[in-house]
């Protein structure tokens, strides 16, 4: 009796572990999010001349652990550069950055967007009507998959070009 | 106690390695911004493969796989694809087929563009040589092998080529693309631009490719050139309503190796003289599109004029007037799909020495609809009913159902299967063509041997069924099994001649009979196609791909022409094995290595092929390629020529080229 068990349990486990190990890793909205923004800012064009693209993420959002992996990659001919700021004294912090992701923890989001506009800053959320607050890009997501909207009258106006091949994809363009 | 030993070990190694490791996965980086909008996140199938839940055999060669691809032909792009046979007959036609009856006219493939149908109803087949877009503004080529008629209607029969070309949003800049080779040179210019709402390009490109040789000796008059141009519009309007409108014209000069038949010896005499074509075409299309939801329609039109001249075999001008409407909606977890489409001929044909119609001017029209629902029986069962019915002016009506199902056995594997119907209707050749196909002598006479078309034919019938297995594996490789079983009713094909023949005084003392196009053969066919294609690593993508068909025809006569040959014009195995390997980002290198089985009917022998492609980009925008083409092989046959067209059989020669590219 025992034997016929172990060879069953044998081979049910061979078989289990064959399939699952060619199963597929799941992907989850943060990852497709930070895919996203980083393919994003591939057809994003800055007024002036940058060695690198500093991304600045907020501590503790969920993005942050997928947006840190692209930290060093390549960003048309530059690098980008990805930085955990925390959020005290914010406005202090996000001086250095190019790009800013925000999320619904922000309490004075008003004041960081309009402190953004003044430094050309980039920003991204997936907040809702955040393109209507003065953000540039609104990512959410309709019926399971990802959706976008752009401020690009926003962006025009600081000299931040966004490439006509991304508008067209856009759910909304203000 | 072994017995856990081994099996902590295996757990060990069967175990994903990445599963603690946060990471990216390889294959979302891989897609683009438009790709990535697709992903559905809770699907069970995150790889962002629509084609996975396809009920049908679909092959798709994306605009990645045809930036890869070592040529600059259209047809050639098709090499890889499993199930497809392609052969290059002279440097200027191909027979590609599907699933068997491959020719010059392949008469059981449709292909589209756009929507816009490529097919010829003069001939039933393609002229391959003629669709010379820039294949960069490509975005994909969906193949389904397998009948298709529930939705594409008639003469989808073995298959559909569905070419889909880029949306003018998609292709803005300058691309300049020059190739040089001991075989063709192209020059090709497009130009794009956009405002808010609308975008634009246009794009022109001209080809002179030299001859092939003849097999065994000398030239083969089979060289040619041609320029083609055209231009695209996408508008975009309110409320997600997009329109289109876009345009070709070309015109081509094809070297061609004539015959014609004379009452004196040597009764059949060869010569060179090119031929000439010309086409054009516009389309609109108007579309509503709930990006969402399984929610909108389309209303697309079309004129499309083409015309030939061509000594020994017809003169021809044909007008297709064509107006289509779709709709589709998804209604309590029924996704119901249904169109109606009208379409006009219009064909005007002058004849040749050779050739000519009982009617120098046809006009007849189709008119179909079509319904199709796909009901969600559970996330696991998929069902599709469909069904078209169609009436053509001079053949009568038709109807064309299809069931299906796909059962997904578990995230990464599905079953589908699928019983059609399909029909082909006859050309217009085989309608009413009028000519001589044969010249001889008995004891001294001239002896002729004639073709008739045949007014009263039926269209060729299929009953198909088919299976497939679909296997995704880690990181993303996908393994493709399709087997199919084709019944084949009513097909068309020349009986052997009158005997005796008639003896006829005028012009010149000769005897002469003639065949007359008839339904004569049944037939059954089976086969099983193979693909496997993926990133076995970061650096490395495979493509294998293998066919197998064979075919058994029964005739209710003797046959002439078109008849039980054909068993043996199919090669009964393809294989090809495409390895990218990407050195850096900037560059990478393809080997493929292709095999085609013999071809008994005109005896061509069986071929292995070697090709390999090197690629380099630049910082600027440039991109700068070197490609051999059937490098450890001088030169082959790769096809015959159709009986209606008796030129000699031609061997495709070993080839070089550089190509420039810039691109911004």
């Amino acid at each position: 009796m025992k034997k016929p068990l172990f060879a069953f349990l044998t081979i049910f486990f061979l078989f289990f572990l064959f399939f699952h190990s060619l199963s597929f890793e799941s992907i989850n909205v943060e990852e497709l999010e930070a895919v996203f923004i980083y393919k994003f800012l591939s057809f994003v064009y800055w007024p002036q001349k940058k060695e690198d693209i500093s991304l600045c993420i907020i501590d503790n959002t969920p993005l942050k652990d997928y947006l840190l992996e692209f930290n060093g990659y390549p960003l048309q001919e530059k690098t980008i550069i990805v930085k955990d700021i925390k959020k005290s004294n914010l406005k202090k912090k996000i001086e250095i950055c190019d790009v800013l992701i925000l999320d619904n923890s922000i309490k004075n989001i008003k004041d960081i967007l309009s402190y953004s506009k003044e430094r050309k800053i980039l920003t991204i959320s997936n907040n809702h009507d955040f393109i209507k607050k003065g953000g540039m890009l609104e990512i959410f997501i309709k019926n399971k998959k990802l959706r976008f909207k752009v401020n690009y009258s926003l962006a025009k106006s600081l000299g931040i070009r966004i490439s006509s091949k991304v508008l067209s994809l856009a759910e909304e363009v203000l | 106690m072994m017995g856990v030993f081994f099996l902590l070990i295996i757990i060990l190694m069967a175990w994903p390695n990445n599963i603690w490791a946060k990471g990216i996965n390889p294959s979302l980086l891989k897609l683009d911004l438009k790709e990535l909008l697709e992903i559905e996140i809770t699907s069970a199938s995150k790889y962002p493969q629509k084609v996975s839940q396809i009920p049908a055999a679909v092959y798709v060669l994306t605009s990645e796989d045809i930036q890869q691809s070592f040529s600059n032909f259209l047809p050639e792009l098709l090499r890889d694809v499993p199930g497809v046979f392609v052969g290059r007959i002279t440097s200027n036609d191909w027979a590609i087929s599907i699933r068997g009856f491959n020719d010059r006219f392949s008469n059981k493939l449709l292909v589209l563009m756009d929507g816009r149908t490529l097919y010829s109803p003069i001939y039933s087949g393609v002229f391959w040589e003629r669709q010379d877009l820039i294949l960069d503004d490509i975005e994909r080529i969906e193949i389904i092998r397998g009948p298709g008629g529930s939705i594409w209607g008639a003469n989808a029969v073995n298959g559909i080529i569905n070419i889909i070309t880029k949306n003018a949003w998609n292709t803005q800049g300058p691309l300049l693309k020059a190739s040089i080779g001991t075989e063709e040179s192209i020059l090709a210019f497009r130009y794009g631009n956009s405002s808010k709402n609308l975008a634009h390009r246009i794009y022109i490109k001209a080809r002179e490719i030299s001859s092939t040789k003849r097999y065994k000796d000398g030239q083969a008059n089979d060289d040619w050139r041609s320029i083609q141009g055209g231009f695209r519009i996408d508008y975009n309007l309110e409320n997600n309503k997009k329109f289109r409108l876009s345009g070709d014209i070309y015109e081509g000069t094809y070297g061609v190796i004539h015959s014609y038949f004379t009452f004196k010896p040597p009764y059949e005499i060869f010569f060179p003289k090119d031929g000439k074509g010309f086409g054009a075409n516009i389309l609109f299309r108007l579309e509503a599109n709930n990006k969402d939801n399984y929610k909108g329609w389309y209303i697309q039109g079309y004129y499309d004029t083409s015309s030939t001249w061509r000594f020994s075999l017809l003169n021809w001008k044909n007008n297709i007037w064509d107006l289509e409407f779709r709709y589709f909606i998804d209604h309590h977890n029924i996704r119901w799909n249904f169109g109606a489409g009208y379409r006009l001929y219009d064909t005007d044909i002058s004849g040749s020495n050779m050739y000519s119609f009982s009617h120098s001017n046809i006009k007849d029209y189709i008119f179909n609809f079509y319904l199709q629902s796909e009901i969600d029986m559970n996330p696991k069962i998929k069902l599709i009913f469909g069904g078209k019915l169609e009436y053509h002016e001079n053949i009568g009506s038709n109807f064309q159902p299809t069931f299906r199902f796909l059962w997904n056995i578990s995230n990464n594997d599905s079953i589908w299967g699928a019983i059609s119907k399909a029909v082909r209707v006859p050309s217009k050749g085989e309608l009413y063509i009028k000519g001589n196909l044969f010249a001889s002598e008995i004891n001294g006479v001239p002896f002729f041997i004639g073709i008739l078309g045949n007014s009263h034919l039926d269209p060729e019938k299929l009953t198909a069924l088919e299976m497939g297995y679909r296997k995704f594996f880690n990181k993303y490789y996908i393994l493709d099994i399709t087997t199919f079983l084709h019944f084949y009713d009513d097909l068309i094909s020349m009986p052997l001649p009158k005997n005796p023949p008639e003896f006829h005084p005028k012009p010149w003392p000769h005897l002469h009979t003639y065949t007359k196009a008839e339904n004569l053969l049944d037939g059954k066919e089976y086969g099983l196609e193979l693909s496997f294609k993926g990133n076995i690593n970061d650096k490395l993508n495979t493509k294998i791909s293998y066919t197998y068909a064979r075919l058994f025809l029964n005739s209710k006569k003797r046959t002439f022409w078109m008849g039980e040959e054909l068993e043996k014009q199919w090669p009964q195995n393809i294989f090809s094995l495409e390895n990218t390997y990407f050195i850096n980002s900037r560059s990478y290198i393809i080997a493929r290595l292709r095999y085609v089985d013999k071809i008994d009917s005109y005896k061509i022998p069986s071929y292995w092929a070697t090709d390999i492609k090197f690629l380099y980009k630049f910082k600027n925008g440039i991109t700068l390629s070197f490609t051999a083409e059937n490098i450890f092989d001088n030169r082959h046959p790769e096809f015959g020529q159709s009986f209606a067209i008796r030129t000699p059989i031609r061997e495709i020669e070993r080839s070089f080229k550089i190509e420039i590219k810039f691109l911004k």
